[in-house]
């Protein structure tokens, strides 16, 4: 039988699984795909009888293992009834798929919620309530859960605001009943496998004891309301091993040596659900009512207190009379972002306010001057500028809800290669527009890009931070002042910076954030970066000359560690990606990709779905590989550095002036300066790395982003060994806990990329997503 | 071919691994299964990548194969080196790139083996889907030559899928998952269960069990098919992942 491409499509779309456009039992249209895990996928649908909107898992794969998992989530729900557990809508099997059918919840978990900040104290006690509260429902039906953990918690929104994302905890909601089972039922579980997330795993778990006792789960919701107190888990370390330890062996801090506006009753039940041992910890039932009772007796004060977002800002202030604040989102040395929104419209937006004193003002407004004239999706909009009474600027952009690719690394370790791919196409369709409006963006790494879901469910990736972006044509005779650098400044994060751009910001090019886009995919695929050193200016040394690491040895490093990278392409691929990345990475800027275009054709092979999809609009942004982007990177493009200046000129240039950018980030951020192996010295025109932006601009649930600039430089934490149980004070750093990411697909999904119709259009099956939280949108 | 009616099919061995055999008699098996798998994709990479004509192109895929049967070059693949596609395909380029230095001219003809392949639909398919545009750019013929490769796979599993309906007397669950899955119109989506079941004079009810068993099937006709041209299992996982067919 003769198979056409439209066939092809079509039939392997139908053999992978249900898919968007399919309709289970009559009744539940699949949408867009808006989550994926280890056991399943999961399609926002709506029910056609009733027009609801629904989410809707199918089990992965068809092994018994699997089908037996997924039935007890779904007999778990079918037992439990309670507000805070997520309800069964319905389950059923499709053309051999098994598939539950669940409430559709608007809002975020609480590991997105936390990582703008921790909760207040009655924020905490309001959810620690309702969770145990669903917890005593889950015990009394004879479950454990096993898998207490804040991406497990989602805080749905009041749907009083199509727009209002951020969830409450009034609302919060127990998820992924995946590993519950029942506590009379003989394990399914090999003894002395571990059952649940290392940070918030019971030490009876860790030594693989028995893990039906439901106490199991009162110490991992113990974890859960630590970290939402005091914004980070009890137990922390840099390994997973290290972390076991602490579990085992360390007392957790107590909660009031860092909050100690906490009750003193609150200190205590805490403490009691951290117990070591499991007949000391208290039921939910009892955690409840103290919750209950705390929240009761928690003086209005406390309560009401105002919380400062900025000097002279607190939640609930205006800004410019047209802005409510409604909680700080990031902050950098130059300033900090909010989330607030609009009085009148009652949209959600984000502001980027300006520290008073000493920040560049200039520089500051050219980011929205640079990202306005961008119209790409793969850009956030700017909505507004304005200043304060006080005279201080404020840039108004859209509010992204999401996760830098700098956190997704560090949360799930290395992506798979498709899904790096695509990442990176998709931060090309905004790097093309920009360059084709002569625009260098000169600071592209992981922590600005932002992925970010449509409203469909789809993923989209964004672009962030143009506050050092770089004009090279004047457009519309307005833009003159975007291109006043000195020639000897050095702008960017040092780790993404081409050897020019070392050398000097000015002497950046299109062909610098090529160098960049090659840094970061190598960092997404192998979770470190090319050019790596133990200080800033070991790491501009091996730039300006060094060839960079083999990815195949950082890929076998990140995979040998527990946390490392899962997926394992193989020789083609990498061989495949090798090729782009050499050509990203060349020296010599005439040896790159000579725009964004060769680029995105290089990677077409590589590509999933949305990947081919940003190639095509790459395409269209420069058309043809001399297209307009090629000729403005041209035109903008200072003279060839490469044999105009001896390579050891470069580096000295280079690392002298890092030295300095190096000292000045360091006095800025306040932070602790990386080591600095030659004396100081070196040009005094150094201004503004990125530690200086407020760089979570516009978004929520990013990176601190002046930790996420620092990481190429920051010393690593001790690790403490274990030892006799003490009590610690915190670590420096916490450690994200290893995800539960599946290994991806490989590459030979193929997608002929010229073919413009339809039928080259790739199947669509995608990668990366982590939890299969129930997302919004 | 299978046994349709177990419930387990039985499980194949790689062809590669026996296209070495001594026995000739599975050699030339292993050989048959692997150029039904490839003969597609080499045939495309030849006119894509070279720049053959139609006709050239046709003697340089029976030249090639024909003197890898002779030679018995698939048995010095080394699967820790790289997947078999890849080798398959760097054999070629240096079977091409020594024919046009004239070193192999006499092989061309393959006259040891000539194997019957439609090559008048494989070009016909090659030049209506436009892929000789894309010939100038290295990563869209390596793109073709996978897909090309695919498609054979699949292609390969819906005859045997076929196959099995009819020898079961399956006929038409055949042509319920025909109509659902293969024949929407361009642009169009799928028909609805009960379009299918209209078409195909059966219930909705019967629709949605034909085509749970179909899907059901197919997947496990592609893992054959995949089973036999790969090397070994953690080849033969990570294509099926790359597929979506993962068992």
């Amino acid at each position: 039988m003769k198979l056409g491409d439209r066939a092809l499509r079509g039939l392997r779309d139908w053999v992978s699984g249900p898919g968007p456009g399919d309709v289970l039992a009559d009744r539940w249209e699949l949408g867009p795909r808006i989550g994926e895990g280890g056991m399943g996928v999961v399609y926002a649908a709506e029910d056609r009888a009733s027009g609801k909107r629904v989410a809707i898992k199918i089990a992965r794969g068809g092994g018994d293992h699997d089908t037996a998992r997924f039935t007890r989530e779904v007999k778990a729900l079918q037992t439990l009834s309670h507000p805070a557990i997520v309800k069964c809508l319905g389950h059923g099997v499709h053309e051999g798929s098994h598939y539950l059918v669940m409430d559709r919840l608007e809002g975020c978990s609480l590991a997105e919620r936390l990582r703008l900040g921790r909760l207040s104290v009655r924020e905490t006690l309001v959810l620690g309530q309702r969770l145990a509260g669903a917890l005593a429902e889950v015990h009394r039906a004879g479950i454990a859960h096993r898998d207490i953990k804040p991406s497990n918690i989602f805080l749905a929104g009041d749907g009083a605001s199509p727009d209002d994302d951020r969830g409450t905890v009034s609302r919060a909601c127990l998820l992924d009943f995946g590993i519950a089972r029942p506590l009379e039922a003989t394990t399914l579980t090999a003894r002395g496998a571990l059952v649940g997330t290392p940070g918030y795993m019971a030490p009876e778990r860790v030594r693989g004891d028995d893990v039906r006792d439901p106490a199991s789960d009162i110490f991992s919701l113990g974890c859960v309301i630590f970290e939402c107190l005091i914004g980070r888990a009890p137990f922390t370390a840099e390994t997973t091993y290290a972390l076991l330890a602490r579990v085992l062996l360390e007392v957790a801090p107590l909660v009031r040596e860092e909050r100690p506006e906490a009750p003193l009753g609150l200190e205590a039940i805490v403490e009691q659900m951290l117990a070591k041992e499991t007949t000391d910890r208290p039921s939910a039932a009892v955690v409840a009512r103290a919750f209950e009772e705390l929240r009761a007796a928690l003086p209005a004060g406390l309560a009401a207190h105002r919380i400062e977002v900025a000097p002279g800002l607190a939640e609930g202030d205006a800004i410019g009379d047209k802005y409510r604040v409604e909680h700080k989102v990031g902050e950098g040395g130059m300033g900090v972002v909010l989330a607030a929104r609009h009085v009148e419209l009652g949209t959600r937006v984000a502001i980027k306010l300006l520290r008073s004193g000493g920040a560049d003002e200039g520089r500051f407004l050219r980011e929205a001057q640079a990202t306005s004239r961008i119209e790409s999706e793969h850009v956030a909009r700017v909505l507004d500028v304005g200043r304060m009474a006080d005279g201080r600027p404020f840039i108004v952009m859209e509010l992204l809800r999401g996760v830098d690719l700098a956190r997704r690394l560090a949360d799930d370790g290395p992506f798979a290669v498709t899904a790096a791919v695509d990442h990176v196409l998709q931060a090309c369709v905004a790097v093309a527009e920009a360059h084709a409006l002569g625009i260098v963006h000169r600071d592209l790494k992981p922590s600005n890009l932002f992925s970010v879901r449509r409203r469909d469910g789809s993923e989209l990736v964004k672009v962030l931070d143009f506050g050092i972006s770089k004009l090279t044509q004047p457009l519309d005779g307005a833009s003159v002042a975007l291109t006043a650098t000195a020639d000897s400044t050095v702008m960017g994060s040092i780790a993404y910076m081409s050897p020019e751009q070392l050398e000097s910001s000015a002497r950046a090019d299109a062909r610098s954030d090529i160098w960049s886009l090659g840094v970061v995919l190598f960092e997404l695929v192998a979770g470190s970066r090319p050019f790596e050193g133990d200080s800033a200016v070991a790491v501009a040394a091996r730039i300006a000359g060094s060839p960079p690491r083999s990815l195949r040895e950082a890929r076998a490093q990140a995979s040998s560690t527990p946390d490392g990278a899962r997926s394992t392409p193989e020789d083609e691929t990498l061989g495949k990606l090798e090729a782009v990345l050499a050509k990203c990475l060349a020296k010599d800027p005439s040896a790159r990709f000579q725009n964004v275009a060769e680029l995105a054709r290089g990677l077409a092979a590589l590509a999933g779905e949305r990947g081919c999809a940003a190639v095509e609009h790459v395409l269209r942004s420069l058309p043809g590989e001399g297209g307009e982007g090629a000729r403005d990177s041209s035109d903008g493009a200072p003279p060839a550095p490469a044999g105009a200046r001896s390579r050891s000129r470069v580096i000295a240039a280079g690392v002298l002036g890092l030295v300095a950018v190096v000292v000045v980030l360091a006095l800025r951020s306040g932070e602790r300066a990386p080591p600095l192996p030659i004396p100081l010295q070196g040009p005094s025109a150094v201004v503004g790395l990125t530690a200086d932006v407020p760089s979570g601009a516009a978004r929520e649930g990013s990176a601190d982003p002046i930790a996420a600039t620092l990481s190429a430089t920051s010393q690593p934490s001790a690790i403490p060994g274990a030892g006799p149980i003490t009590r610690t004070p915190p670590p420096p750093s916490p450690a994200p806990p290893p995800s539960a990411r599946p290994p991806a697909s490989a590459v030979s999904t193929v997608r002929p990329l010229p073919a413009p119709s339809a039928s080259n259009v790739p199947s669509h099956r995608e990668v990366d997503l982590r939890d299969p939280a129930l997302e919004g949108r | 071919m299978h046994d349709q009616g177990a419930r387990f099919p039985p499980t194949r061995p790689s062809a590669i691994g026996s296209v070495a055999s001594d026995d000739p008699a599975e050699r030339a098996r292993a050989f048959d299964i692997l150029v039904r798998a490839y003969w597609k994709p080499v045939y495309n990479h030849i006119r894509m990548k070279w720049g053959r004509d139609a006709e050239d192109a046709r003697d340089v895929t029976q030249g090639f194969f024909a003197r890898a049967f002779e030679k018995r070059h698939f048995g010095s693949y080394d699967p820790a080196r790289s997947r078999f596609r890849t080798y398959l395909k760097a054999s070629l380029d240096n079977f091409v790139a020594e024919l046009a230095r004239g070193a192999g001219r006499q092989k061309r003809g393959g006259d040891a083996l000539r194997i019957s392949l439609d090559f008048d639909g494989a070009e016909e398919e090659l030049s209506s889907s436009g892929a000789l545009g894309g010939a100038n750019d290295p990563h869209v013929v390596d793109a073709c030559f996978d897909h090309e490769w695919t498609r054979s796979l699949f292609a390969s599993a819906l005859a045997a899928l076929e196959a099995s309906c009819e020898k079961q007397g399956k006929r038409v669950y055949f042509e319920a998952f025909r109509h659902y899955v293969l024949d929407p119109e361009e642009g169009a989506q799928r028909r609805s269960y009960a379009e299918v079941a209209r078409v195909c004079e059966i219930s909705v009810s019967d629709v949605t069990n034909y085509l749970s068993w179909t899907r059901r099937e197919m997947r496990e006709r592609v893992l054959d098919q995949l089973r036999e041209i790969t090397a070994n299992e953690e080849e033969f996982r990570e294509e099926a992942r790359a597929l979506g067919v993962e068992p």
